[in-house]
Formats: structure tokens, sequence, C-alpha cells
């Protein structure tokens, strides 16, 4: 291979590591990061520092440590360093900000850390940057400084950077960050710290970044502010959307496309005139048209999202499996730690957790699924409680919220019974959207008390009292839409442990295995409302009607002690209402407790025997309908409203 | 004292070129609602077509046209080529923010493809600073000022009093409405796109003389500083725009006499910081409704 083209492959090589970084957190997280290349510049520099000889040029030049420490101490810096300042930066930043504003504040942030290192020179040189730093094993490149030794090492960097980045993007882990870009609204409905799961996808890829940072000093001996301009973040945007947002190999396409690609093309582009940036204006200008045009025609990229496949063991063989290993004929070795646990009260009754791979019935890796707690824990995977869930009791106790001027509820009270199902109704304007986001946590009170279950929740976030099992739907179904189906019924429940990154990385098929029971359950979950032929689809593509059937599975299989549903009918057919009315008797049967805001009082009536009416703000009446038919209060704030023949 | 003085007239001229930059793009993003990366490259076309004027003739009102007509032009076709087509499929806002970059790296590259990178300056009157009270201002700076003013009172007149304006304040609060009410909000937009060009390009030309030198990247490394202003003002307010570009331009200018003037830039963008981590809608609105519009589940 000649010099030239192992230089343009080292170019690539490492462009594409810094990609993968970019792909975590525009990628999976949906985080809109213009400071990229300030990580990749972290990176640089404190690999720099640390490879360099102790500083010897005169003042007000200079650099700060000069370690002369070996390539992977200044590597390991690198990554840490760029961690470190990514995780102050999006400690920060993601707090609350709009999306588009993020995108401003890292913008902001890389101007500011440019301007600051370029005119601060005692500590990266300034504007002059570091140069001259060590090649990685100088001393047994065969090849010399430009040979193949050290593109090798890079290339097994991004294999590496690749191999891990897939196996946290499979695993809960990444299905998580995934749902935050789809939708985090729901993912903290469902019990998900959005921030901290968008901190971690934001740290690691700062590392990622960081990396490449690292590698690129090494390989080109140099650094300076000059080297990353916004622009060279917009390059890296452009060759993801050009290779597949979200897809690592259509990241490294897309980085070899762009940097090497369309670099190396504009440079036979003669020059125009006496104009030496020509091929350079050429260049970005068939960039800017690129990434219109692929926004326009094939937005996915040129490799879409992988779209994850249920893939366990099909439906009868699970089961089949599951009543062989009940049997004891699947009972592997250690009978003790095995002991199948006796069967719980389930939703679904035929709900068998499934055995392992079915290709391998060796016990190591089909553990009894019987017995969950034995082989997982011994595996080190937590799994759900799989108790029924107890009904709770719900008492609000002069709760007031104000927007601005307006009181939205005002020193409302309310109980609800456990495993009571209660509707809550008033006419438009009353608060009772309001209610829900506050005792769902979406609003923080100004005052009152919320108790449920006896614990204290007012001013609790919305993901720790979902964890509690106090959950909520909302009147327009919010399903992760380019998630699977199964995806979303997996992601209904919140595991504490298994989205951690390190059991990602370190216990994937565990953590397969542990999951198989929750599929073999969202299947007959979805089996149950209808859904079970599309749980390979993104659920983005259901009907409105099957999206709000989705939210009733999703329900279901997170085994809450109490839910809020608000407005289950809102755009729903007759047909599907009888369905739904089933779903909801269905739910309190089981033990949950429900407070239902709805307006189509029929329905209402035909399912609640209580009845909280709220109006102006605070809960004005309670009974049922017929007693609050008769009661004045009620005729005129609300019933007075509508036909009172037709309730 | 006499210094602090200085650094305040020259905030003065900061803040008149920086409201004429802002006031347009606080305006467009919120009627058409798109966070323009691309509005710094439109004060470049302006200052670059004033350039080629002033390679002509030598009038400083002939320039300022040339400057708004080529600024409204790139601002109006960017709408109807790029973003109109773009937003009638109704995408996420930031495919649209990312479409606005991409015309961003077109407009400042073609720029660089035809007047290279090599800095140019304009031929100016010679212009001496004058002693006017306080301040130390030359002819050129109270041009700057004096067009920011009658631009801004313009503007004024015309959001407050004419047809146009109303329709697009209720663009603004809600295109659906706006739409029920016989309203042509493609046409509003696409009038505020040439308003907006047509100001900010006038802006860029200040700009440029202010700065002496222009290059490809003049509006780009000033867009961030505009941000400042329009978010501190809070967006789709053009009174707070004008009160955020005075705050941004004295706190700049006046910050330069106590820290090395490369800083000032930084004084912005952490003034940037600070007003979208504590007020994301601006110093005038109060937090209570800016909570508000953030948690509406």
């Amino acid at each position: 291979m000649s010099q030239y083209l192992i230089g343009l492959a080292t170019t690539g090589v490492v462009m594409s590591i810094v990609a993968l970084g970019l792909n975590v957190r525009w990628g999976w997280a949906g985080e809109f990061d213009i400071a990229l290349f300030a990580f990749v510049a972290i990176g640089a520099y404190i690999y720099s520092v640390f490879t360099l000889p102790p500083n010897t040029l005169p003042p007000p030049s200079g650099y700060i440590l000069g370690l002369r420490a070996p390539f992977l101490v200044g590597v390991v810096a690198a990554v840490a360093a760029a961690g470190l300042v990514s995780a102050a930066l999006g400690a920060v930043a993601l707090r609350k900000l709009r999306d588009d504003y993020f995108g401003i504040t890292t913008l902001a942030f890389a101007l500011i850390l440019a301007l600051v290192i370029g005119q601060y020179t005692p500590l990266f040189d300034g504007y002059e940057g570091l140069f001259g730093m060590p090649q990685p094993f100088e001393f047994v490149q065969p090849f010399g400084p430009d040979g193949g030794f050290y593109l090798g090492i890079c290339i097994i960097a991004l294999a590496v950077t690749y191999l891990i980045l897939q196996r946290l993007y499979k695993s809960p882990f990444g299905r998580a960050v995934r749902s935050v870009r789809e939708d985090d609204t729901a993912s903290a409905a469902f019990g998900r710290n959005v921030y901290l799961l968008k901190l971690k996808a934001y740290i690691l890829g700062g590392c990622v970044a960081g990396l490449g940072g690292a590698l690129l000093a090494a390989y080109i001996t140099a650094f300076n502010p000059y080297g990353w301009t916004p622009q060279e973040t917009f390059l890296i945007y452009a060759a993801l959307f050009i290779g597949g947002t979200g897809n690592a190999v259509g990241a490294v396409i897309g980085t070899f496309f762009v940097e090497v690609g369309v670099q190396e093309v504009t440079r036979y582009v003669p020059q125009i005139g006496n104009n030496a940036s020509s091929s350079d204006a050429i260049r970005l200008v068939l960039i800017g048209l690129l990434i219109t045009a692929v926004l326009w025609w094939r937005p996915q990229g040129i490799l879409p999202e992988p779209r994850a496949r249920d893939r366990t063991v099909p439906f009868d063989r699970a089961r089949r499996f599951a009543a062989l290993a009940s049997a004891g004929r699947l009972a592997p070795r250690q009978p003790a730690s095995l002991a199948p646990e006796p069967q719980q009260a389930r939703a679904v009754p035929q709900a068998q957790p499934a055995p392992g791979p079915v290709r391998d019935p060796a016990p190591r890796s089909a553990p009894a699924p019987a017995a969950e707690s034995g082989p997982r824990a011994r595996l080190g995977v937590p799994t759900p409680e799989r108790a029924a869930p107890q009904p709770a009791a719900l008492a609000v106790t002069g709760l007031t919220k104000a927007f601005g001027g307006v009181k939205a509820v005002s020193n409302a009270s309310l109980s609800v019974q456990a495993g009571s199902l209660t509707g809550l109704i008033g006419p438009n304007g009353a608060g009772k959207s309001t209610m829900i986001n506050l005792i769902s946590g979406f609003e923080a009170p100004d005052s009152g008390a919320i108790v449920f279950a006896g614990q204290s929740i007012a001013g609790e976030s919305a993901h720790a009292i979902s964890r509690l099992g106090l959950m909520r739907s909302f009147q327009t179904p919010r399903e992760w839409p380019d998630l699977t189906v199964m995806e979303n019924m997996l992601m209904a429940t919140p595991v504490d442990g298994r989205e951690a990154i390190w059991r990602g990385l370190f216990k994937a098929r565990a953590l397969r295995t542990a999951e198989l029971t929750d599929r073999v359950r969202a299947r007959e979950l979805l089996d149950e409302v209808g859904l079970l032929h599309l749980k390979d689809e993104p659920a983005g593509h259901l009907s409105g009607g099957q999206k709000r059937l989705l939210e009733f599975a999703r329900l279901a299989a997170a085994s809450p002690r109490l839910v809020l549903l608000d407005e289950p009918q809102a755009g729903v057919n007759p047909v599907l209402r009888e369905r739904l009315a089933e779903l909801i008797r269905n739910m309190v049967s089981r033990g949950v407790t429900v407070l239902m805001v709805e307006h189509n009082l029929p329905f209402l009536e035909s399912l609640c025997d209580h009845v909280i009416v709220m109006a102006l703000g605070s809960c004005i009446a309670t009974g049922s309908m017929s007693e609050l038919r008769a009661n004045k209060d009620v005729v005129d704030a609300y019933l007075g409203q509508v036909d009172v023949a037709d309730v | 004292m006499s210094n602090f003085m200085l650094g305040v007239g020259f905030g003065l001229v900061t803040a008149a070129i920086l409201a004429l930059a802002t006031v347009p793009l606080s305006l467009q993003m919120s009627v058409a609602r798109i966070p323009n990366f691309a509005h710094g490259e439109i004060l470049t076309a302006g200052a670059y077509a004033a350039y080629v004027v002033n390679e002509h003739v030598e009038n400083i009102y002939l320039e300022a046209l040339a400057a708004a007509l080529a600024g409204g032009v790139v601002a109006f076709l960017m709408n109807v080529l790029l973003l109109q087509p773009f937003a009638r499929r109704k995408p996420k806002l930031l495919i649209l923010f990312v479409l606005t970059i991409a015309a961003s790296l077109m407009i400042q590259n073609i720029i660089l493809l035809f007047f290279t990178g090599n800095s140019l300056a304009y031929r100016l009157p010679a212009s001496p600073p004058h002693k006017i009270g306080p301040f130390l201002l030359t002819g050129l700076n109270l041009f700057t000022i004096a067009a920011a003013v009658v631009i801004m009172l313009a503007v004024h007149v015309l959001l407050k009093y004419t047809k146009f304006g109303k329709a697009q304040r209720a663009v603004a609060d809600s295109r659906e409405l706006a739409r029920v009410t016989g309203i042509n909000s493609e046409r509003v937009i696409r009038v505020t796109w040439l308003l907006d060009g047509l100001i900010a390009g006038f802006a860029g030309f200040l700009l440029g003389i202010s700065s002496g030198t222009l290059t490809p990247t003049l509006g780009q490394g000033y867009l961030l500083v505009i941000f400042a202003a329009a978010i501190l003002g809070g967006i789709g307010k053009p009174y707070g725009a004008m009160a955020g570009a005075l705050i941004i331009g004295l706190a700049m200018e006046i910050s330069a006499l106590y820290i090395p003037a490369s800083y000032k830039e930084v004084v912005a963008f952490a003034l940037l910081i600070f007003t979208l981590l504590l007020r994301p809608n601006g110093v005038f609105a109060s937090p209570r409704a800016a909570g508000a519009a953030g948690a509406t589940a």
C-alpha cells in the first residue's frame, strides 16, 4: 500500500471513531450536540501533554504537564478527560433545555473553550498549538512514521469501539437511551430517569470522541485551535446523515464518504483563478447539498437504523419448554438454587417464563425458567419482582398549582380507595389534566399533599413516582415510534440495574436470558390485545386504535399498583370503546386501582361506581353518578352543560 | 470615568448593529419558528454586496441598499427553495435546524468561492471622531446609531399599526388559528423572511464597516452574539431583542475595559448560556411562565 492510501485510510478510521461518538449522542440519544469537536480537541490536547516531554518553551508560550507518558497512558487520560468535561457540560446543559437551545449552548461552550485555549498560552500554547507528539511504538514501527503500523492500531481501536458500542446499543441501556430520543415524557412515565440516561449517553459519546482526538493527535503529531472549528462537527453530522443516523456501520461508511471521498474528489478540482480556497469551498458547498438531498430523499440515510427483531424462541415452543422445565425435564444441575417457586397469580394465566436459548439446552445456558431468581441472581442480572400488584390508595389534600395568574388547581382534595375504579370528571378547564400531571409528578405542586400507598409523593420526580407503582396514560398515546412494538413492551418494565452500562457490556448473554421471561409475557399480552403479529413493527406505524391498545398492553406489562388514565376514550371508535372498557375492567380485577379522567359520561357510568367532580380547580363533589345527578352544585357546574337526558 | 464612558459609547454602536441583526432573527424565530443557523450568512451576503457596489461607486446609501437587497434575496430564497418545502412535511424542529446549517455551509462557501478567503475592506471616507457629550464617535458611528433608531421605529410601526404586523403576530401565536381566520400563513412567513433578510443584510454592511475587514466568516463569527441578544430579550419580542442587544453590546464593550478585549465574546457567550439555563424565555419573561411552557406533557 502506498503511503498516500495509508494516510487516507488512517484519517478515515480515526474520523470514524469520532463519528461513532456522535452517533451515540445524536443517533441514540437524539442530543443535538454541536460541541463534539471540542471533545475531540480535549482528547487531542490531553494526549499531547501527557506524551510530550516537559515544557521548555520560553514564556509566554508553554504547556502544562509534559509527562512523557507512554501511548496507552496518554490515550486513557484523553478518554477520561473528555468524559469528565462531558459530564460537567452535560450535567448543566441537559437539565431542561429545549433541543435547539441545547445545541446552541453546546456551541457556545465549544467557542468559549476555543477562545480560552487560544488566548491562554500557558495551557496548550494558545493558537500556536502543540506539535511534535511522539508516534506510538516508534521503536517497532517497521514502515517509518507513516507506515501501516499506526493504521493497524487505529483499526483495532475502531473495531474495539464498534464492538463495545454495538453491545451497548443492543443492551437494555441502549434501548432506554433510544426511548428517550423517541419520547422522553413516555420514558419518564415508565420509570426512567431521563436526565441520567441522557447524561450517560453524552459522557459515553464524549469518551469516544476523546479517543478519536488522542489518535488524531498522535497521527498528525500537531494540534491547534484551528483544527476544531464548529465546521468539523458539521462534517461529522453530514457523515451520519448520509451513512444513516443510528447505524454504526452507516456512520463509518458516511465518514469515509465525507471525510475521505468528497475530500479527495474535490482535491482534483482545478483551482479557480487565484482563489487558493476554491476546492475547499466547492467541497463544502457539495456537502451542504448532500445533507439537503439526503434529508429530502432518504432521511434515514444509506443504512437505516437497525430494527431490533424479537428473535426468542417461537411462541408455542417457548411455552412447551416452559412446561418441560416446570415438569423437571430440563432441570439443571443446581437443585437447591433452582427449586421452582410457587406460581404466582398472573395477569395472563399461561404466563410461564421462557427457557434459555433452545439451541443449547446445557444447564449453564438454560436456567430453569420456573425458578427465575436462582440462576439470574447467580448471573448477576436483576429480575423484576413478580409479585402480583397490591392495590394502593391515593389521597390528595389541599393541592394547589398556579400557572402565572391562573390557578389551574386550587386547594383540591380527593381520595381514591385501594382497588377501586374511580372516575374524575369536570368541564373543560376544571384542572383534571393538571391534577393528573401533579399526581404523576410531571408538574410540581405549589402546595398541598399527595399520599400514595402511605408515602408522600408531592413534588417527587415523575420517574420516581412511576417506580413506586403509580403510572399514567396520556390523552394521545405516547408510544416510542421508532422502537418496535416488542421493544415498547420491554421498556414498560423498568428493572433496577438491568440498564446499567457495565451489565450491558459484561453480562450481555445473561441479560438476554433474563429478558426471555419478559418477552414471553409481552407476547402474551400483545396476543391478548391482538397486536402480536405486529411485534416487530415500529410502534409509530400502528393506527391510532392500535396505539391505544399497545398503551394498555404496556401498562399491563408494567404491573402498576395504581393507574391514572387520562381520557382513554379520546379519539376511539365505538367498537374499540367496548374493548377498552373490558381492558379497564380486567385491570381492576387484577388488583390495580384506577383513577380515570373521562368526558364520555355513559361510558364512565358503566364502569365506575365512584366519581369525583372537579370544577374551577377544586373537587366539588364525589359519589355515584346517580347521586351526582341529584347534586345541584354538580349540575350547575358541569352536567348542566350537557343534555341531561344523555347522562 | 471617561474611559468608562468611552466604553459605553462603543457599546452603543455595537448595540445598534446588534439590534439590527437581532430583531429580524427574533421576529423570524417567532413567526417561522426556525432557529436559523444561517442568519450570520445573511449578514455576510449583505456585507459583500455592499463591497461590490463600493468597488464601483463610493456612496454609502447605495451600498446600504445593495446590502439590504442581497440579504433579502438570500433569506427569501433560502425559505422558498429550502425551508418551506421541508416545513410542509412537518419535520422535527431539529431537522430544520440542520437544514439551516447546511444552508450556512453553502452560502458561506459560495461567497468564499467568488471572493476568496482574503480580507477585503471598504473604501470609506475619512471619518474622524467627534466628541459628543462624554462619547467619542465617528460620523459612521453616528450613521449606524441613527439608522438603527430609524429602522427600529419602522419595525415598531409595522408590527403595531399595519395589517401585516397583525397577521404576523397571529401566525406567531398559532398557525392553525391564523389559517382559520383566513390568513395565508405561508405568505406571511415568506414576507417575514424577506423582511428578515432586508434588515439583516443592512446590519451586515454596518458590521463590515465596524470590523474594518470582510471575510466569508464575518457573519458566522457574530452569530452566537446575535443569538445571545435574541434569547436574552426573549424570542419573538422585538423590543426585548432591542433591549437584549443593548445589554449584550454594552456588556461586551465595557468588559473590554477590564479584561483583555479578545475575551469580550466570551462575555456574550457566557450571558447566553446563563440566560438559557436560568431564563430560557428571556430575562423579561416571568420564570413561572417559562416553566409552564416547558412542562406541557
